[in-house]
């Protein structure tokens, strides 16, 4: 219990506090920026936590995601042009809104319906994290290695457009984390004889590398296909239009609290992603709605729907990836790193070994959204400023925030070679339509994957059928070969209609 | 995207044939230690993988460009859904020219940082990738960005992390 104090204690310190405010406000900056995603911000963001202690760094990367969650709906409802794949549903009714001269309202009701389901899932998390890591610490290597080959099979059946593409990507992913030393032997493994490669590729690297450098040479490629064009919306006067009183909220209160609802539970399964549960709150809220018409026509329900629930995927991603290790998706994976990077191993043993830290990560995570609310309250113009920035600007500057980030992080300019080279990568997977969140899910994992399954091997002493000795790792080696076809055959039902 | 699909499961056929009867073999050192697994089984569990899936990959997708040419009003749908998804352009040969040549751009830069210095390679990385985009902004706003967001990274290496930048 002391610890418990000691760590919400530490959480209140004002560095602390001051690291997570500059997470959500660099998160809601780099999430309006259209086109680069959370995972991105959180990608630039990690070089920046090096020097200071762990629950000031993974607090600041948790106002990253938080803050980005919201930055994605200033370009959507301003620009039409949603500045993350979540945000997409909330250019239904933001922007029709903000067409209507009400930007501001709309930009208001976005932040606040983002808070509430961030809230909503953050007490979700603090309530069922304990005992679920209490049951994930009753798992022996082969129950976890069986839970993490369901969860990346799971993840990409349903991540990408093809799950035969998903798992070739994952299987890229992983057979790139075996270059460097064996775990087992310490044998160097495909390091052509490059010293700087026996650690293996730099996580930093890879991540900006595969997300940002790709997002820059995509951009660049659409720069010379069209000019941006920058749309201008004229404010209405008067209070109203610019402020969502609280009858207004108060309305919206069984929608927010169904986004929530959607939100947490899609969060809390890996690979589903937070743009599922905002199409899925909106399609929910408009089957209530005694008129449905008005969906579309910019609706204060319509916007409180979709970011509520693409919210609240955020606090319930990190249900698995603390109890467990495994993350839901990309922004979590790279979290996994930061938690690495900082000698942390995420996971059920968390809970007993540093609870100061599990405890005060949950008050960072409460008082993210506190400012949330009111960094972009105040900074609501600011921030929407952020949008008109001409992309001649922004993406040089990314560039040049990419390369000083891996240098700053690895210490060495093959490390920025690497990420050149991973951008490559990047490019030519999302242009053959190859997952990359399956890619990094399974690079981030591919460690851990290998170590339980050399564990389980040895466990079973080189016998498969010893796994009958392991009930639960059987049920999950069985049913994801079942699961993966059951998705597919859905797949394919949905194409055939 | 069919096409390019068949082409992709190829690709990772033979790729993944390469690693596993050359590269591997020849990168991947075998461990003193007997009684441990072998320093090859994980990549080769990963290649294997991508050996079965590359096939699986091809033949799915020559399944279903046979399925489409034989139901154009299906093959409609399809394209119209591509367009919905938000795919990027598709891979050509234009596309490529110029990702090589912004890698190339990119690689220089990287030289000139390793051979001159922070401060006089990235105002020249900047430089060179707003005029890749364009160059709209008038040779002073390239300065002046170039300039600003270069003392910025560098005062932020040195004053906050203190870390020395090349």
């Amino acid at each position: 219990m002391e610890q418990v104090f000691f760590g919400i204690l530490s959480a209140f310190q004002f560095t602390n506090l001051l690291f997570v405010a500059a997470g959500v406000a660099i998160g809601i900056g780099i999430g309006a920026i259209p086109g680069l995603a959370p995972p991105l911000a959180i990608a630039v963001a990690i070089p920046l936590t090096f020097s200071v202690s762990p629950l000031a760094a993974i607090g600041m990367l948790i106002g990253v995601m938080k803050g980005s969650g919201f930055g994605g709906a200033i370009s959507a409802t301003l620009l039409n042009t949603p500045g993350t794949a979540a945000a997409v549903a909330t250019t239904l009714d933001g922007y029709p809104l903000a067409q209507k001269g009400k930007p501001r309202k709309a930009l208001k009701m976005a932040l606040y319906s983002s808070v509430f389901g961030d809230t909503c899932s953050d007490m979700v998390l603090i309530l069922v994290s304990v005992p679920i890591a209490a049951v994930a610490l009753k798992m022996g290597p082969i129950e976890i290695a069986s839970l993490l080959t369901i969860s990346i099979s799971l993840i990409a059946s349903l991540a990408g457009e093809s799950v035969t593409k998903s798992l070739l990507a994952a299987f890229l992913g992983l057979l790139l984390t075996t270059i460097g030393m064996d775990p087992e032997t310490a044998s160097p493994r495909m390091t052509f004889d490059l010293l700087e490669l026996y650690n293996g590729l730099p996580i930093s690297a890879v991540a900006i590398g595969m997300l940002a450098i790709a997002e820059v040479f995509i951009q660049l490629e659409k720069s010379r296909e069209k000019s941006a064009s920058d749309v201008l919306i004229e404010e209405l006067s008067g209070v109203e239009n610019k402020r969502v009183s609280f009858k207004e909220f108060w309305a919206c209160r069984k929608t927010l609290a169904r986004g929530a609802l959607f939100g947490t539970g899609i969060g809390a399964l890996p690979g589903l992603g937070a743009a599922l549960a905002a199409f899925m709150s909106y399609a929910a809220a408009r089957q209530a709605s005694d008129k449905p018409d008005e969906f579309g026509t910019g609706k204060l329900e319509g916007i409180a729907a979709t970011e509520s629930a693409n919210s609240a995927v955020v606090g319930a991603n990190l249900i698995p990836l603390l109890t467990l290790g495994i993350p839901g998706n990309v922004a979590a994976a790279l979290l996994i790193g930061a938690f690495t990077i900082h000698g942390i191993q995420p996971g059920p043993l968390l809970f007993t070994n540093r609870p100061n830290l599990v405890y005060g990560l949950f008050a960072s995570m409460i008082m993210a959204n506190v400012m949330n609310l009111t960094l972009g309250n105040i900074g609501l113009r600011v921030f929407a400023k952020v949008v008109s920035l001409p992309r001649q600007i922004i993406y040089p500057s990314i560039v040049l925030l990419c390369i000083s980030g891996v240098y700053l992080a690895e210490g060495s300019l093959f490390a920025v070679g690497v990420m050149i080279a991973m951008g490559v990568v990047g490019y030519l997977m999302r242009k053959l339509g190859l997952s990359i969140v399956c890619f990094i899910i399974g690079y981030v994992l591919g460690p851990m994957i290998e170590l339980t399954y050399r564990q389980s091997i040895l466990l079973l002493r080189y016998n498969p059928s010893a796994i009958f000795q392991h009930p639960f790792a059987l049920l999950m080696f069985v049913a994801t070969p079942i699961v993966i076809w059951r998705i597919m055959a859905s797949n394919k039902k949905k194409q055939r209609q | 995207m069919q096409r390019s699909n068949i082409v992709l499961g190829i690709f990772f056929f033979l790729f993944g044939l390469i690693l596993y009867f050359w590269l591997i073999p020849s990168q991947v050192e075998m461990g003193e230690a007997t009684d441990a697994l072998s320093p090859r089984f994980f990549p080769n569990m990963a290649t294997i993988g991508m050996i079965f899936l590359g096939p699986l990959l091809s033949f799915l997708s020559w399944r279903q460009t046979r399925q489409l040419s034989t139901s154009p009003e299906q093959n409609g749908k399809t394209k119209k859904q591509s367009n919905q998804n938000g795919n990027t352009d598709p891979l050509n040969l234009k596309n490529v020219a110029y990702l090589f040549l912004y890698v190339g751009v990119l690689s220089a830069n990287l030289f000139i940082i390793s051979i001159a210095g922070f401060m006089i390679g990235a105002p020249l990385t900047v430089i060179s990738f707003m005029l890749l985009n364009g160059g709209k902004t008038g040779p002073i706003g390239m300065v002046l960005t170039a300039g600003i967001s270069t003392a910025v990274i560098y005062m932020m290496a040195w004053g906050v992390f203190e870390i020395p930048l090349p």
